[in-house]
């Protein structure tokens, strides 16, 4: 039972907070094992669950069937409501539409097995979120998703935590790799509070901006893919920020590194963690050149599940990887499959 | 174009360009019901509910000055979803979902709240009549407190509720013991009886509320009706619009008549917006006036007051008499026939056959801008004479604009706009420089009130006097000058 102190200081570091999304890399990286266990040890709150839908009707995604236990406020669509086996009370239908109905609050009567498809846009979840709280939940777990194809958006919640597995990468190396790079990634610095405004007004529009020290230009490019060429174009001595939305990846920062160009004067400024599709390499070399970059939102991680079982039955070493990662990365480490969760 | 289609033979185009849907869009309306109404409004050909109507209006517009009323009444409203589809599935007899049931509840709900409220106010409005469908809120809230949610309750049936407490004592179980085989598969067939008893209680409960739902769909229709009114009667506070009177001959008195968004339009340009009187009969009216004086803006204003009254609505008039007639034709320049090859004269007659053709059957209001205008001036006069000579045989009323002379001793009675007939064009010209400013006072010279005139009056020849003063060449204003004296030579 060695395991108990990281899982007791994982709840209690949940319950400090009023949302909590739960964001995995792959399907069967233990999110919903995840989010079953962190329902069945949050007695004493009035829970609210939700999840970040998808866009348009990926049917390769097949919604998770959650335990709740009786009186959780969940919102879900209707016709997702209805399949369940739980007896719901149902308090509010939302004028929010989803492919499975519009999306529904309820209370549960009794206990047992639901399927939550929530709003797919992300002020439509941060709506569903006040409303839960409204009725009164006291935390709102949000099963979210975190894949190239859906964008979703871990920072509506207050923290998140993060779920890794053998699914994602039978190589340990690689799969501590790339855990520990998302969550350093996650944790970037965020801008002060009059860039944080700059960029929401400027941005609303375009997708690339400079703002030197006399003056903004706002670029007319409609993606920052291939934009090195027009960023080299607009650096000089007076830049200092350059405003990014999309998404920065590889070849894009190589790009700005070959040109020499001094960087050490610039920060790049991006909404969150999540928009970089970068290499280690790439980013620390970036880093070293004097490089800066800063986030809007930073994604609180409070916490790495690990399921070391990938869908082909093959098991990691779990030990293996938490003495792997724990010299990485300082949040809590979990097993997903330790039998005392269940 | 065949003329119209859409409301009492007005075409959407004309409509459209009446700024008539641009009122309509400015309404606040709360409710899907009252925007359906809004929408689909029709002509109110009865005489007594038409006057039920402005009853009702005056009423709500008494009350509506209570801002705080108002508000409430309006939150009240916007608090029904439209569940039409829910009701008529259930009148079908369809059987409704847990969902569907949960929705029905809070619309009752929402009802009882209405009928509370609007009984308190003692509006008392006619045509009223808000049911009370306690019955049906009692059918879905067993458990007896009052609660607004719903689910399919354990006191629906003794054989549901064994069938819960069997499937919560064996869940306690479950868990516990890591999702045995076979205890998950009693546990599924527990659920399956669960779901088989909640169905058969929809079942049960769908069929008990059939009955009420078509007094559920009337209610729908009642809160349309509020709805429309509380925003009938604010549009009226708002624009300080009155209270339409009937009047027994075919006759029209319009008293400081306005057009809310032409008036809103020049008061944001610094201008004046000058109120129209005017009373017309059967017969011919015809109204003359020089360039650019706003014929067509009084015909739209005449056209627009006569509209709202029929419809029920105030007029934005001080005061505003009418017969509701059986039609009204708007004769215009119409765009659509210039894009279907005709020429705009060709497209003019087509719309006047049509006219012509109701005069004999039916009395109606028409409104005609300019007849004949593209054609040349001695046919386009001949044949305004001969329309006028020709409509004052029937008993619809007719108003025609017009810039060609000696039409109007035809009419049965002659409107002038006064445009700039006070004005001393001589002091004025020796007075500005600047070109712009001559025109910003020409604009704000011009009298674009009605006056009636002498069947004979002469149409202003103001055209000269604005060449004059705007400085166009003076060889040119002497040569024209020559013309009109030897012209007025000749005419005396």
């Amino acid at each position: 039972m060695n395991v108990e102190n990281p899982l007791t200081s994982l709840i209690n570091s949940v319950c400090k907070y009023k949302s909590v999304s739960i964001i995995g890399l792959e399907k069967n990286t233990g999110k919903t094992t995840t989010l079953n266990f962190l329902i069945k040890n949050s007695k004493n709150e009035i829970l609210g669950i939700t999840s970040i839908g998808v866009d348009g009707e990926d049917k390769s995604i097949i919604k998770p069937r959650i335990h709740i236990n009786a009186d959780t406020l969940v919102a879900t669509a209707k016709s997702s409501l209805l399949q369940s086996d739980v007896t719901f009370e149902i308090l509010s239908v939302l004028d929010i539409n989803t492919p499975l109905g519009p999306i529904v609050i309820a209370r549960s009567v009794t206990s047992g097995f639901v399927e939550i498809s929530g709003a797919s846009t992300k002020n439509g979840t941060k709506h569903v979120l006040n409303i839960l709280h409204e009725y009164g939940a006291t935390l709102t777990l949000v099963d979210g998703a975190l894949s190239r194809k859906t964008f979703a958006d871990p920072c509506i919640t207050e923290a998140s935590i993060l779920c890794i597995g053998a699914a994602f990468s039978e190589d340990i190396n690689v799969l501590v790799k790339e855990t520990s790079k998302l969550v350093c990634f996650f944790s970037i610095e965020k801008v002060n509070i009059e860039i944080y405004k700059l960029y929401e007004e400027i941005m609303d529009q375009y997708k690339l901006a400079f703002i030197y020290q006399d003056k903004v230009l706002k670029s007319d490019l409609k993606t920052v893919i291939g934009a090195s060429k027009e960023i080299q174009n607009n650096i000089n001595d007076k830049l200092r920020y350059i405003f990014i939305k999309g998404i920065i990846t590889n070849s894009l920062l190589e790009d700005i590194l070959a040109s020499n160009f001094a960087l050490n004067q610039i920060t790049f400024v991006i909404e969150d963690g999540t928009k970089l599709f970068l290499n280690m390499e790439v980013y620390l070399k970036f880093l070293n050149k004097g490089g800066s970059l800063k986030v809007l939102n930073p994604i609180n991680i409070i916490g790495v599940s690990v399921n070391p079982q990938s869908s082909s039955g093959y098991c990691l070493d779990y030990n293996e990887i938490e003495k792997k990662l724990r010299t990485r990365i300082k949040v809590s480490i979990f097993n997903v499959l330790n039998h005392d969760w269940r | 174009m065949t003329g119209g289609d859409f409301m009492m033979d007005l075409d959407r185009k004309t409509l459209e360009t009446l700024g008539f849907y641009t009122i309509l869009d400015s309404m606040c309306i709360s409710t899907a019901f009252g925007n359906n109404l809004l929408y689909t409004l029709k002509q109110i050909t009865d005489e007594k509910a038409l006057k039920n109507e402005y009853e009702n209006i005056e009423k709500c517009l008494i009350r509506i000055k209570d801002d705080k009323f108002f508000n409430n009444f309006k939150d009240l409203l916007a608090r029904f979803k439209d569940i039409r589809n829910t009701f008529l599935s259930c009148k079908n007899g369809e059987i409704l979902d847990e969902v569907q049931l949960f929705e029905i509840k809070r619309f009752t709900l929402s009802a009882l709240d209405l009928k509370n409220f609007y009984e308190e106010s003692k509006l008392e409005l006619i045509g009223i009549n808000l049911l009370s469908f306690k019955e049906v809120y009692q059918k879905l809230n067993p458990i007896k407190n009052e609660t607004s949610s719903f689910y399919i309750y354990d006191e629906y049936s003794t054989k549901l509720s064994e069938i819960r407490l069997k499937k919560s004592n064996l869940d306690k179980i479950v868990f516990k013991n890591n999702l045995e085989e076979s205890l998950l598969k009693e546990r599924a067939s527990l659920a399956n009886e669960e779901k088989n008893e909640e169905f058969l209680i929809r079942k049960k409960l769908s069929s008990e509320l059939t009955k009420y739902m078509k007094d559920l769909l009337t209610f729908t229709e009642n809160i349309g009706k509020l709805d429309l009114l509380l925003a009938k009667s604010k549009l009226a506070l708002d624009y300080n619009m009155c209270h339409p009177h009937f009047h027994k001959d075919k006759f029209i008195k319009m008293e400081n008549g306005i057009h809310p968004i032409i008036k809103d339009k020049i008061a944001s340009r610094g201008g004046i917006f000058y109120p129209i009187s005017i009373e017309v009969n059967c017969g011919t009216t015809v109204i003359t006036g020089a360039n650019m004086s706003g014929k067509t803006v009084i015909l739209n204003i005449i056209a627009l007051n006569y509209i709202m009254a029929t419809l029920g609505f105030f007029s934005f008039a001080k005061d505003f008499q009418f017969t509701p007639l059986s039609f009204i034709c708007f004769l215009r320049e119409d765009a659509t026939s210039l894009e279907n090859g005709l020429s705009s004269f060709g497209g003019e007659i087509i719309h006047l056959k049509y006219i012509l053709n109701k005069l004999p059957n039916e009395a109606g209001l028409i409104l005609i801008d300019e007849f004949a205008r593209g054609t040349n001036p001695l046919e386009g006069s001949n044949l305004s004479k001969a329309l006028i000579l020709y409509l004052n045989r029937f008993s619809s009323i007719s108003i025609l604009s017009t810039h060609y002379d000696g039409v109007c001793t035809l009419a049965k009675q002659h409107y002038q706009i006064k445009g700039l007939k006070s004005v001393d064009f001589k002091t004025l010209k020796n007075s500005l420089n600047l070109e712009e400013d001559k025109l910003k006072l020409i604009n704000s010279l011009m009298d674009y009130t009605l006056e009636k005139v002498e069947k004979t009056a002469l149409i202003p020849k103001d055209a000269l006097n604005i060449c004059s003063l705007l400085g166009v060449n003076s060889e040119f204003i002497k040569i024209a000058e020559e013309i009109y004296t030897g012209r007025s030579i000749n005419e005396k």
